[in-house]
């Protein structure tokens, strides 16, 4: 379990990119961790793998502090969103590298795995695409059998078939090693199908963190109309996130929290009684709402 | 202690499999470059007595580049967010890698200067025309091996501190070369300074005989606490970074390299804990805090602020405003290299000025304020005069009341001596009269004389007579050892060039030269006179080319002028013969006359002939079989020519 308290980060003494923050991630999850540019994201990341050290405030791994500590390092990996390769090295010069540093590191998984992708193995890195870059980024992660793995920005660049494909092997590499994945993206639509956990980090905080059947399963995009008029008083008993009347057809987002909405809109006689999913942005954005930020500004 | 804790060998080899060529390229540039300097000496076909100096002077290239490039491939990624991320996330702690770059590096080092200390040996070994002494090559492989190391633990604490290369380097600069500035400023200001300064004498074992300050008030003054005029500069002795310094005399001296293990040591501690502690953040930028960078950058105008003030006191106001806008362009440049950025424009052109103004005076009160003062010298320890080391009292006052007495009506003539205090060294321009000559050179007889008593000659390295090289063989070795007794029946003062010896041995890492007569016994005497006529007669038989024949002044009268100049035509033309007579009359006996015959073949080649008479004879023969010949005649009359018009 990744536990993370009180953490501060600033760089320049004065405004705190981290601020107190405090987080647990537990095992053998995939956690997606959302927010705007500058929100921070790319510093935790840096901290959790002890690139950065924090102002104040620690972070536990297995009951460890992660700071500088090798052995611990050795179930890490980390893709920055910002990819570096030595200069005139090719993917198997990469994953010597990394054979070297880590213990598990299996090299039969990247020659396989860059076989399945058509990356040539022995061509210099500096020559591929940027989605190339990151499939062998991605790969040699992977291939250190490490039990965390931290992904920024996982999957900028690549083509929607290899993003399926590496989903793939992040489910595959979660039921063989146990592994714990935290990564971060703009795209909630991507982190939507593959994460278990998300999280909001907004100016230096996680705003809230829930998991993602939750999230979906407690909130509802109701589309009603009743005989009678009626206003978002009408539904004083439900927990309403979002109230918007067009004509006579009110469209509602319900926080359930156990409450069964359903049962008791019927009982209301609709005219109109629609129930619509919500997307996982939706679901944030009226979260968001909720909690009273603006949401433009958060994402 | 977990060893795999401390040095990561797979990182390391990683690390540097990554910039394989590129060190291959910079460690390997300095061997192949000393060996082509080799190959160069060698091809010249001169013996060759190398130096710590010669040894040194393609290493010396190398001592920052080579250890930058060492270091910056080894801690590089600092300067890179990027790298940064792709290292620091990786299973190996700050302290592994730290430790395993630096030892590494060292472990480099050592190969790199093994690797030309085995050059340099392989080279003395297979060819004779080069000499380079075991120890002289211990020392070098010593103090290129701690010099460069030095500077590479530098480089690694000055990357720890900064954020990016150039402050970096900055920083290093900073470092290693601001003792050896000031020491070459301070001796610029001594140098420049042709004032006189004084010597006390408070006992009349040293007060001059004559002295006279011809109305001068100061001079006066001064006589009045019995301090006398004597011309000198103040020789700030240098022994911190000696590799380091452009005017060092001595390339290897041992406090340098104390100084510079102690220092690596201290700066690889001081390394490893910035390292420890360095926020990885802080990159692409000088240094984080803004306080530092100003530091910094007011250090490096330290000798900027040397050049505005050398400006200013040769053009007076326009200087100033010179100095004032140079100093503010300089500060906004290196803020734009160092930064990309000029922040708080008006605070950077503030702490500049008033850094430049504090620099500026500091020059103005060392060069025009304190120079002005003319500084006395108390209690001379010792007087080195040709390397001749005097520390006995007596001595010291005689030559001090010797040189400090002005007769007008007297020869004499000046030669640098060095004066050394309790704790400096100053250069001295003495006068010295006849007198005082002849004592020195009696001196200069008796010591040189004890010197080669004293002396082990089982570490002979080099011997030279006549301009070239003898071959050390262990037959000289006793030879010279079982008759150094007869050195006291020689007068060193009388001796000619062509009865000196010279012995080279490297001991207490430099030469010592000695002087030996060569007619110190018969059997030294032919082993050397035979060794060169038979190099003599070997470069005659082999050789295609006309070598030019000089007949050594001889004053015998034995041959005329005329003779001395026909004698190249007149040998050239009859080589053979002359080379068959010099066969059959190769035994040579100290007792006996003889002259010398030289030719200039990119080395000196001399053959002694003994019976100068005998030799005459041989010679008239020669002279009358080319005397109808067209070209002998021109010479004789072109000669004639000369004679009539002088």
């Amino acid at each position: 379990m990744i536990e993370i308290n009180n953490l501060s980060k600033t760089f320049n003494r004065q405004d705190y990119v981290l601020e107190n923050l405090n987080c647990q991630i537990k095992d053998k999850a995939i956690y997606g961790l959302v927010g705007a540019n500058g929100a921070g994201k790319s510093t935790l990341l840096r901290i959790i793998n002890s690139i950065y050290q924090a102002d104040t405030g620690t972070v536990l791994i297995d009951g460890q502090n992660v700071y500088d500590n090798e052995s611990l390092k050795q179930e890490m990996a980390f893709v920055p969103d910002d990819l570096f390769f030595y200069p005139s090295y090719t993917l198997m010069d990469m994953a010597q590298f990394y054979k070297a540093l880590y213990k598990k590191f299996d090299m039969n998984y990247v020659i396989n795995t860059a076989n399945v992708l058509k990356l040539n193995i022995n061509a210099k890195i500096s020559s591929f695409s940027k989605g190339m870059k990151r499939q062998c980024a991605l790969i040699c992660a992977l291939a250190t059998n490490a039990k965390y793995l931290f992904f920024d920005e996982t999957f900028d660049g690549l083509d929607p078939v290899v993003r399926k494909y590496f989903k793939k092997l992040l489910s595959e590499a979660m039921s063989k090693n146990d592994t714990t994945i935290i990564m971060t993206s703009h795209n909630l639509r991507e982190l939507e199908d593959i994460c278990d956990n998300l999280g909001l980090l907004y100016k230096g905080n996680i705003l809230f963190e829930s998991d993602i059947d939750t999230l979906k399963t407690n909130m509802y995009k109701v589309q009603i109309s009743l005989k009678e008029d009626f206003n978002k008083k009408t539904f004083k008993k439900l927990k309403i996130l979002s109230y918007k009347k067009v004509g006579s057809v009110a469209t509602i987002i319900i926080d359930e929290n156990g409450f069964n909405s359903k049962e008791y809109l019927e009982s209301l006689n609709p005219v109109i009684l629609d129930y619509l999913p919500l997307t996982l942005e939706e679901v944030f954005i009226y979260q968001m709402e909720a909690l009273g930020y603006e949401f433009e500004s958060v994402i | 202690m977990n060893l795999k804790a401390l040095f990561n060998i797979n990182y390391f080899k990683e690390n540097i499999r990554k910039s394989k060529g590129l060190l291959a390229f910079l460690l390997g540039i300095i061997p192949l470059l000393n060996i082509i300097y080799l190959i160069i000496l060698i091809t010249s076909k001169k013996s060759n007595l190398l130096y710590l100096n010669n040894l040194s002077i393609i290493t010396y290239i190398g001592i920052i580049f080579i250890p930058l490039a060492l270091s910056i491939t080894l801690f590089g990624f600092v300067f890179k967010r990027k790298s940064v991320d792709f290292i620091m996330s990786k299973p190996i702690n700050r302290k592994t890698i730290f430790i395993t770059n630096t030892i590494g590096g060292i472990l480099i080092l050592l190969i790199f200067s093994l690797i030309n200390t085995l050059i340099f040996g392989l080279f003395s070994l297979i060819f004779n025309s080069i000499t380079i002494p075991f120890a002289l090559l211990i020392d070098y492989f010593i103090l290129w091996f701690i010099s460069y190391t030095f500077i590479f633990v530098v480089i690694n604490l000055a990357i720890s501190l900064t954020g990016n290369l150039i402050t970096s380097l900055v920083v290093l600069l900073l470092i290693v070369l601001i003792v050896p500035y000031f020491n070459i400023v301070n001796n610029l200001i001594e140098e420049s300074s042709s004032k006189a300064n004084y010597v006390t004498c408070n006992n009349d074992d040293c007060k001059p005989t004559e002295y006279y300050c011809y109305g001068d008030t100061s001079c006066e003054e001064h006589l009045k606490n019995n301090e006398y005029r004597l011309y000198y500069n103040e020789k700030m002795s240098y022994k911190f970074i000696a590799p380091l310094s452009i005017a060092n005399e001595d390339l290897y001296n041992n406090i340098s390299i104390i100084k510079m293990i102690i220092l690596s040591i201290i700066y690889g501690f001081v390394g490893y804990l910035t390292f420890k502690k360095r926020k990885m953040e802080n990159n692409e930028t000088s240094f984080k805090s803004n306080k530092i960078h100003q530091l910094i950058k007011g250090l490096t105008l330290i000798p900027i602020c040397f050049i505005t003030y050398v400006i200013i006191i040769s053009t007076d106001t326009i200087g100033w405003l010179i100095s004032v806008v140079g100093i503010i362009i300089y500060s906004f440049v290196y803020d734009l290299i160092t930064r990309k950025e000029i922040t708080r424009p008006l605070k950077t052109i503030i702490i500049s000025l008033i850094i430049f103004i504090c620099f500026y005076s500091l020059y103005y009160l060392k060069f025009d304020v304190l120079l002005k003062d003319s500084k006395a010298i108390n209690n001379i320890n010792s007087i080195t005069y040709k390397e001749m080391e005097i520390t006995d009292k007596k001595t010291i006052n005689y030559i001090l009341k010797s040189i400090l007495t002005r007769t007008s009506n007297q020869y004499s003539y000046n030669d640098l001596m060095t004066f050394e205090t309790d704790n400096k060294l100053y250069k001295v321009d003495a006068s010295i009269n006849e007198e005082l000559s002849l004592y020195l050179n009696n001196l200069l007889n008796n010591w040189q004389k004890e010197n080669s008593y004293n002396f082990n000659y089982q570490k002979v390295d080099y011997i030279i007579y006549n301009n070239s090289s003898i071959p050390i063989t262990n037959k000289i070795k006793k030879l010279l050892n079982e008759n150094k007794n007869n050195i006291n029946e020689f007068n060193y003062s009388n001796l000619e060039e062509s009865e000196k010896i010279y012995i080279y041995s490297y001991q207490n890492h430099k030469y010592e030269e000695l002087i030996i007569p060569i007619k110190l016994s018969q059997e030294l005497y032919n082993e050397i006179i035979i060794y060169q006529n038979n190099q003599f007669i070997n470069l005659l038989e082999k050789t295609t080319y006309k070598p030019y024949y000089q007949l050594q002044p001889y004053d015998n009268n034995i041959f005329t002028e005329e003779q001395y100049n026909i004698f190249n035509y007149v040998i050239n033309s009859n080589k053979n013969a002359f080379i068959d007579y010099l066969k059959n009359n190769n035994q040579v006996t100290m007792t006996e006359e003889s002259l010398n015959v030289v030719v200039y073949f990119n080395e000196t080649y001399t053959v002694t002939i003994s019976n100068p008479e005998k030799f005459k004879e041989e010679f008239l023969k020669y002279q009358e079989k080319v005397k109808d010949e067209k070209e002998y005649i021109n010479l004789i009359n072109s000669y004639k020519n000369i004679e009539s018009y002088e």
